[in-house]
């Protein structure tokens, strides 16, 4: 492992062959930045991963299970075991996807699963992200880039090889497809995952596309090309809900394809993800998914979440007012590290706002006793000393056929010493996730 | 050709011409730059005419850096390779990561030469990936139409420079030969009638450079 | 109703909620729709049950125009479906959205209003319906599609949308179900919103703009949790240029016995 660091030089430059970048706005304006890598890799032993896997492969099966349910019969809520105002009050929930029956009943194709490791040795789930989540290219790129750099790390160390993403990719949409072509549509250029788009559409042999190259007639997704119109059987979409359809929601949206919705309601393509996933990723319904493991399965739960408390139930609340200090609170209609806040850190003026919006607005809070991770070395700025960083784990489960976790996935570290804000919007680096096969 | 939607068949026509652009001016820069270091001042101002540029330079130091690498002036080699740039990156599907990577390196290396003391070097490098580009292009894309596309870009770039340029008859007929040829393997909607009577104006000492530079522009249709 | 372009547009998708649908309180009798230029109609039902016509206008065109003509028949009742207020559907009803999340004006009413409201869930109705009609003042061109209920509530003005979120946040606040309802009443003009609420299980109108409860003359197309739900048209086409304007006309009359 030790040996990679003498190869910075050379994985710096390979990285920069390849443009391996994310696109980051700016006081306005789109720039784009390399995503710093750091060449020490995360190492998780093979029991520890082998356990880790089952409980994601139980709790993507519940999540899935949760989607088809709320957007059906809706038996969970009526049985009591989440609150209809979770649901319905969710931002999203879409009332539109109401009875829509997905192409083999699988919502979450793709789920990027965010953990983080516990000074106790615990893998802890910080959140589900359903929609549209994204990074798995970089670790998949950087292990190719490491390979090529220092060949001898891998032939004395038993990694599993993390390049099937791809394959791996392709066989889901090839799963839900129905009939015709597989594509990706990204919302374009100027997206932050443009990158991973193009890449994944390159290692796929799929289709990369913008919303002006789709055409929908009589309930059916054409792809203009050159040769006239081909049919599409599956979209691997990265634009979110709102912009998906003009026709359907945001109907300022000029990055939707107009007429989509309703050829996905008819069942004429498949959607990955589906629209209406936030109503499950939702920071709210994060505390219910230890219960639908449960509900829908009848075995306990194997994944952890953090002890998390619910404002809304009032035992709860009053345990958050009283605990202040010592939690962190989350609103739950913000993403990507923005809306998180640490109770001790707030001015007494701005406690007081806080307090008094969890007292009027229970709903839209989460708190959470904060989790003491583990750090993770990453190389300082000399390219030489390993200095300690928070660090977390995206894990992706892809859910096709049978559900799988790609035996890898995304570690982003701070680079900041006296933060645990990871993401790359935030100034985040990466690394390769090793699995050890034995 | 298979899936290549409308859309991309311009970006990949504009990558052609963006990447000759910065290919063909690398050359008439190296061989200005020479006769800059004798100071012999005349040169940028012929240069700057023939490229259509307003002479705004205060030296021929001045005009040297920025002819290349100055991102703020639109007609620099550094941002027309920024162009070819963005319209490869989305190209990436069809002409491979490996392909762009050349393009990601030229970059890299011109960003090198706007801080080198000898930036012939890091040009002659920029150039070497250039053919590199070119040649990864046939070896790693399948699909005909998608490399005759981008050939397509790059022979009538390469006419127009000659044409602005005022290149002799025969030149002009030798490249219009092979644009000819180029278009002839490919099935896409181009300007056939145009690209006729181009090719008889460039044989045809009566007709101005100034025309026929409006026949060639004439033979690719915007495809959108 | 009817779209018109200042140049011309092509590629235009449209999805309109447009008909009436068959109710407790109302029955379809005939209906005929023509759109120009002519195209495929398609139709489905929404998230909430409304009719949905959808299509694509290809060929350059500066006018859209679909016509709807036909026979309602109301009176057999004065509410809609029985829902039985167990039904966690209702739920959606109870939410604040949007458009119709209380902020500190509406905060104030309701505490203002609330110790002197019936007990009885049809009494609250009118309750408040018939304060919020009074408080807010029917005027055109003080507010937009886009203005909250809490705005509005700020205003003390609005049109018969702005009016009838007042009215949503409300009886929400005050937890009961309540829906954002459009619709067509006896005359000639555009279309009109009311409220629906659920009182023990029935769903009954009233239309605060007018003070009214909703009776015979009222014809109901859609409902759902705010305007967004219940909007008549939405669309996109071809032509960055192009500025569209939207004329909705109605017109209603008893029928002869």
């Amino acid at each position: 492992m030790q040996e990679l660091n003498k190869h910075v030089k050379s994985i710096n430059h390979l990285l920069e062959r390849y443009g391996v970048r994310f696109g980051i706005y700016k006081n306005g304006t789109f720039k784009e930045q390399l995503f710093p890598f750091d060449p020490i890799p995360r190492v998780i032993e093979h029991e520890e991963w082998v356990e880790l896997e089952e409980g994601l492969i139980q709790r993507v099966t519940a999540l899935n299970m949760f989607l088809k349910d709320i957007y059906g019969e809706k038996k969970i809520v009526k049985d009591g075991v989440i609150p209809p105002e979770f649901v319905f009050s969710s931002s999203g929930y879409l009332a539109a996807c109401e009875g829509m029956v997905t192409p083999k009943g699988i919502a979450s194709h793709i789920s990027g699963i965010d953990l983080v490791k516990g000074n106790d040795g615990v893998w802890y789930i910080l959140e589900d992200n359903l929609r549209i989540p994204s990074g798995a290219s970089y670790p998949l790129i950087a292990r190719d880039l490491c390979r090529t750099a220092s060949p001898a790390t891998f032939a004395h160390t038993p990694v599993e090889d993390n390049r099937d993403y791809a394959e791996m990719l392709f066989e889901t949409m090839n799963y839900v497809n129905t009939g015709g072509l597989n594509v990706i549509l990204t919302p374009g250029r100027y997206n932050a995952a443009f990158f991973e788009h193009s890449y994944l559409a390159e290692k796929t042999g799929t289709v990369l596309v913008y919303n002006t190259d789709l055409i929908v007639e009589n309930d059916v997704v054409y792809l203009k090309t050159a040769a006239g119109n081909q049919r599409v059987g599956a979209i691997y979409r990265r634009t979110s809900d709102e912009y998906l359809d003009p026709l359907a929601f945001n109907p300022e949206s000029l990055i939707g394809v107009p007429g989509l919705f309703q050829a996905m309601k008819k069942g004429n393509v498949a959607v990955l993800n589906a629209p209406g996933n936030g109503v499950a990723d939702d920071k709210g319904i994060y505390y219910f998914v230890p219960k639908m493991v449960e509900y829908y399965l009848g075995e306990e739960c194997k994944t952890h979440n953090a002890p998390t408390y619910l404002p809304y139930y009032e035992e709860d609340r009053k345990y958050v007012l009283d605990n202040f200090d010592n939690l962190v609170i989350k609103d739950v209609a913000e993403a990507g590290g923005y809306g998180v806040v640490f109770g001790s850190t707030l001015t007494a003026e701005k406690k007081a706002d806080f307090i008094h919006a969890i007292k009027t607005e229970p709903r839209r809070f989460i708190a959470q006793e904060i989790i003491d991770f583990q750090d993770l070395d990453i190389l300082d700025e000399d390219g030489v000393t390993p200095v300690p960083r928070k660090a977390d784990l995206r894990a992706f489960v892809l859910a096709g056929e049978t559900v799988r976790v790609w035996k890898s996935g995304l570690t982003r570290f701070s680079r900041d010493p006296n933060s645990s804000i990871v993401n790359s919007s935030q100034g985040g680096g990466f690394k390769d996730t090793w699995v050890l096969s034995r | 050709m298979g899936t290549v939607t409308l859309g991309k068949l311009d970006n990949l026509y504009w990558l052609g011409r963006y990447i000759e652009r910065v290919y063909q001016s690398i050359h008439m820069y190296k061989s200005a730059y020479d006769k800059l270091i004798d100071k012999d001042s005349s040169v940028y101002e012929e240069e700057c005419r023939k490229m259509g540029m307003a002479n705004t330079f205060a030296s021929a130091e001045d005009f040297a850096w920025g002819i290349a690498f100055d991102t703020e002036n639109p007609l620099s080699i550094i941002s027309n390779l920024y162009r070819a740039y963005d319209n490869a990156m989305i190209m990436r599907n069809e002409i491979s990561s490996e392909t762009l990577a050349y393009i990601h390196l030229a970059l890299a290396e011109m960003k090198r030469g706007k801080i080198s003391e000898a930036p012939l070097m890091e040009l002659q490098n920029v150039e070497d990936l250039i053919l590199a580009f070119w040649g990864c292009l046939d070896d790693k894309v399948d699909d005909e139409g998608i490399r005759n596309t981008v050939k397509v870009g790059r022979r009538i770039e390469r006419l127009d420079i000659q044409l602005r340029r005022e290149a002799d008859r025969k030149a002009l007929t030798r490249e219009m030969r092979r644009l000819v040829s180029r278009i002839n393997t490919t099935e896409l909607p181009y300007n056939r009638v145009a690209l006729l009577y181009a090719a008889a104006m460039v044989e045809d000492e009566n007709a101005g450079y100034e025309d026929i530079k409006k026949m060639i522009w004439d033979i690719v249709p915007p495809f959108v | 109703m009817a779209l018109h372009f200042s140049k011309a547009v092509e590629d235009q998708f449209f999805s309109m909620i447009c008909l009436p649908v068959d109710t407790a309180r109302q029955k379809v009798l005939e209906l005929n729709t023509l759109v120009q230029p002519e195209t495929v109609l398609n139709e489905d039902t929404d998230g909430f049950g409304n009719r949905k016509l959808y299509g694509c206008v290809r060929e350059p065109h500066r006018e859209f125009l679909l016509r709807t003509e036909g026979a309602v028949e109301t009176g057999s009742a004065l509410y809609e479906e029985w829902q039985d207020p167990a039904d966690i559907g209702l739920v959606r009803y109870q939410v604040p959205t949007d458009l119709t999340a209380p902020g500190p004006v509406l905060q104030e009413l309701f505490r203002e209003w609330a110790a002197g409201a019936p007990e009885d869930p049809y009494g609250k109705l009118l309750y408040y319906g018939r304060l919020t009609g009074e408080r807010i003042r029917y005027v055109p061109g003080t507010t937009d599609s886009r203005t909250t209920a809490e705005q509005a509530a700020a205003l003390e003005s609005g049109v018969c949308q702005d009016i009838a979120h007042v009215l949503i946040a409300l009886l929400r606040m005050a937890g009961m179900p309540a829906r954002y309802t459009v619709g067509l009443i006896p005359g000639e003009g555009e279309s009109h919103a009311w409220v629906e609420a659920n009182c023990r299980g029935y769903w009954y109108g009233f239309d605060p703009t007018n003070q009214l409860l909703v009776d015979e003359g009222y014809i109901k197309i859609s409902h759902g949790r705010d305007y967004r739900d219940c909007m008549i048209s939405r669309g996109i086409f071809k032509n960055p240029y192009a500025l569209q304007t939207m004329e909705v006309s109605v017109s209603v009359a008893q029928a002869e016995e």
